[in-house]
């Protein structure tokens, strides 16, 4: 992490670097990297708590089990809310978003480990599925009438082709919004944790009263992990609610 | 059985009056249940807290949004039609506009489906 004369990069922990051998598929570079390990790693726990911690089925909840019905709850609930009884067909979509964006943040608090949801390649990538959901399912259900998303009613004619020029951009700003609020808050946080931890280094290797005032960085590490921890679970809160709400866009167009 | 005053359909017309109480009984205890659960999720500050957080990162991120949106259309437009720098001018403000306009729609549509009722054609 820290390269020559005590510079601290805080930019190098989101580095993606090969693991293993490489492999070509037609071409194209298939090779493990750091970050699919750290999302096959996120899948795994998944895979655990939902199936290990669901398999005892018991009337009284142990620890893993409870975590697991709270998480599905809690998603259905609000899947429920937002977008009403025939959004729930939309349930198996959004809560692995939601399971994946979470697990994936609390991983990445971890020190060592990679963030995958710290590169906007991954985050635009959900925000494109989202989207693309919206777009085909309020295609196929409502044909052309779909397009009343951006037509709303009771504007006066002059008005109306300024409209739906801001209604269109507003819905070309949803997936560049909604992968970017996950992306940046990731990055932000994570260079914030880094700049510092670096703080702490520089007081030290500076020497003499300077080393006294070392606990103040420290204690401000610890503030910031909690924020963090935060952080990294709204977002993923955040994030599944605008999936729902798009959704609904998608369910009942037309305002 | 002994009782001959009253008759199987007479019985069977006490049981259901007695059954459609028992079930508007509960009905009612359901809602009574569902309601308090709901304003207790909706009163716990830890909830609260969470959801103003998640509406301040949307808003926030629905400015930026706009403005880099329509800054891009933009200069697509341009680089198209070689209007430099007319049309990105217009069209950032046109996407601050569009960020404006979605935060005033979060902040006036409440989201859900009492909402979707009252909006709905």
């Amino acid at each position: 992490m820290a390269s020559e004369a005590g510079a601290i990069d805080p930019i190098h922990q989101f580095e993606i670097s090969k693991i293993g051998p490489s492999i070509n598929f037609f071409g194209n570079d298939l090779s493990l990297t750091n970050s699919a390990l750290f999302m096959i790693i996120a899948v795994g726990i998944i895979y655990f708590l939902m199936i290990y911690g669901t398999k005892s089925k018991s009337l009284v909840p142990g620890r893993l089990q409870s975590a697991a019905e709270m998480l599905y709850e809690f998603m259905a609930d609000t899947v429920r809310s937002t977008t009403g009884k025939e959004g729930m067909k939309f349930m198996p979509l959004v809560f692995s978003l939601f399971i994946f964006v979470l697990i994936c943040n609390m991983v990445g608090l971890i020190p060592g480990t990679f963030t995958v949801t710290s590169h906007i390649v991954v985050t635009f990538m959900f925000a494109l599925l989202v989207i693309s959901t919206v777009i085909i399912y309020g295609f196929v259900t409502h044909g052309t009438h779909f397009f009343g998303l951006f037509v709303p009613s009771g504007v006066p004619a002059p008005l109306l082709p300024f409209i739906v020029l801001i209604e269109v951009i507003s819905f070309i700003s949803r997936p560049i919004s909604l992968s970017m609020r996950l992306f940046a808050n990731m990055l932000a946080g994570h260079i914030a944790l880094k700049v510092f931890a670096g703080f702490i280094v520089l007081m030290l290797t500076a020497g003499g009263w300077v080393i006294a005032l070392t606990p103040l960085p420290m204690a401000m590490i610890v503030a910031l992990y909690a924020l963090e921890l935060l952080v990294a679970a709204l977002q993923a809160f955040v994030f599944s609610i605008l999936t729902c709400i798009y959704l609904n866009d998608a369910l009942h167009p037309g305002h | 059985m002994s009782q001959k005053s009253s008759g199987p359909d007479n019985q069977d017309a006490e049981l259901k009056a007695r059954l459609d109480s028992l079930s508007g009984a509960i009905k009612a205890e359901m809602v009574h249940v569902t309601d308090e659960r709901k304003a207790a999720a909706a009163t716990t500050p830890a909830v609260g807290l969470g959801k103003a957080m998640g509406t301040g990162f949307r808003v926030t991120s629905e400015l930026v949004a706009g403005v880099l949106v329509g800054g891009f259309l933009g200069w697509w437009i341009d680089r198209w039609l070689g209007s430099s720098p007319f049309a990105l001018l217009i069209m950032l403000f046109v996407g601050m506009v569009a960020g404006f306009w979605n935060v005033y729609k979060i902040a006036m549509k409440p989201t859900g489906p009492g909402a979707d009722d009252k909006t709905q054609n």
